[in-house]
């Protein structure tokens, strides 16, 4: 489903690490939400698929895998900060890749609704 | 009895009108407050917790004194604070009564702190959670009660099974809050630009428009259309796009709101976008009015613009479109 938030969920400027980039993304939605309702769904550079393992989500200054932001009833997501994505793949050592990101939400006050956002850009470092 | 010759209802603004230019961080929270005032988009001011506040259900002594400040520089007057009935905080798993009506408890005690008379609410909670809050809402001195947003309207299962637990109470604290896009006239036209933008045909948006305006629930609705498109050859995402626009708005009576209008704590006066004469296309704005000021209504009406939906036009622009129109109608009255 389009969305308004679309445009803003992924900056198209990343930091670069010794092994990948920092992405900043923004929640796709207008009020904080627990970090339990968010989902990274997927991550491709160029088409190809990053495996969730390379992947680590930064928010509040703490930091966790994946398979574990379902656990974060307590950290809320506020609505005007970013949220970062560690990805480890040299392909983002360099500017011009095409990334894009699909983040699912699932409010928790309107059960059964999966709010689905999906970003593209092609990305450069800062 | 009461005189039916002066409007008494209040407008204001809720701040989820300028959502996008708040999450876009163009604007600061206190930003919004100020041109709210500056605009003359008072005097009441609502907000959501979880929108607003940092940190928020916490809400810090620094923070209350801020906002406390904010509405006397800028003369505004809390009017309504939104809570959130956050049932599914883990996925798939409902929080229990107990944890439902602690999770309220902190948002309505910083209401109160912040001067809010009115709590917003959601039937995504059950009557049973309000009820067991009333204590907590008598003490404070703030009213409380879920809103009705479509596809709900005053005579809804769950509200119905609201209306039986307050008859029971009895409480001057409990009520509720209509949103005007329960008792809409037609889709709003951005919305249907929007699924004409998909591709899908002009054919089957009208045929869902059609199916919009009988008596029934979203559900019985959507069943309907599915009936109506069966061995069509169309893209199997134009139903579930097309059946979206039965939770957006009802086509409920105007007047339906007569019937719990001493229950009616708050109004959230929804709105998408305006024609060249300054009307609402798809809600009865002259209409709707007038109910609440022959029910004798004295509350607050906050203008909610949800175009920000689908459009990027200024919010600041639409609320004040909003507010001309308000007062044009009430004067009338």
């Amino acid at each position: 489903m389009a969305n308004i938030f679309e445009k803003r969920l992924l900056a198209p400027v990343a930091r670069r690490t010794a092994g990948g980039a920092v992405l900043d993304l923004r929640l796709p939605w207008y009020r904080a939400l627990p970090l339990s309702t968010v989902e990274v769904a997927g991550l491709r550079i160029d088409g190809r698929e990053v495996p969730a393992e390379r992947m680590r989500f930064e928010l509040n200054g703490r930091t966790w895998r994946l398979d574990e932001i379902g656990e974060q009833v307590k950290e809320y997501w506020y609505v005007t900060d970013s949220a970062f994505l560690h990805v480890e793949d040299p392909a983002l050592l360099a500017d011009g890749h095409v990334v894009e990101l699909t983040l699912n939400l699932y409010p928790p006050y309107i059960p059964n609704l999966t709010w689905v956002t999906r970003s593209q850009q092609t990305l450069r470092a800062a | 009895m009461m005189s039916y010759a002066k409007p008494r209802l209040k407008l204001g603004t809720t701040l989820f009108s300028f959502t996008s230019e708040f999450h876009s961080r163009e604007y600061t929270f206190e930003q919004l407050v100020a041109e709210v005032a500056r605009r003359n988009l008072g005097p009441g001011l609502e907000i959501i917790g979880f929108q607003s506040i940092r940190g928020f259900p916490e809400v810090s002594d620094a923070f209350i004194e801020r906002f406390r400040e904010l509405m006397a520089q800028h003369r505004l007057q809390p009017s309504c604070f939104d809570a959130n009935a956050d049932v599914m905080l883990r996925r798939g798993q409902m929080l229990s009564i107990e944890e439902q009506v602690a999770y309220h408890e902190p948002q309505i005690r910083a209401a109160a702190r912040l001067g809010f008379p009115t709590v917003r609410c959601q039937f995504t909670a059950a009557p049973e959670v309000l009820r067991r809050l009333v204590p907590l809402a008598e003490k404070l001195n703030v009213k409380m009660g879920p809103e009705i947003h479509a596809p709900l309207g005053v005579n809804s299962p769950p509200v119905l099974a609201y209306r039986e637990m307050y008859a029971k109470v009895n409480s001057p604290c409990l009520g509720f809050v209509p949103d005007f896009g329960s008792t809409a006239r037609t889709i709003p036209e951005p919305y249907l630009d929007t699924l004409r933008e998909r591709g899908i045909p002009e054919r089957l948006i009208q045929m869902a428009l059609e199916i919009w305006k009988l008596p029934l629930d979203a559900v019985a609705k959507r069943a309907e259309l599915a009936k109506r498109l069966d061995g069509e050859p169309i893209d199997p995402t134009y139903q579930s796009a097309l059946g979206i626009m039965y939770n957006i708005m009802s086509p409920n009576d105007v007047r339906s709101w007569l019937e719990i209008m001493p229950q009616i704590i708050h109004v959230h006066g929804k709105f998408y976008g305006f024609d060249a004469e300054g009307n609402e296309a798809s809600i009865d704005y002259p209409a709707l009015l007038k109910v609440l000021v022959e029910g004798g209504y004295q509350g607050y009406l906050s203008s909610e613009y949800e175009g920000h939906m689908y459009s990027e036009a200024s919010a600041f622009e639409a609320v004040s479109k909003h507010h001309a129109l308000c007062r044009r109608v009430l004067a009338a009255l």
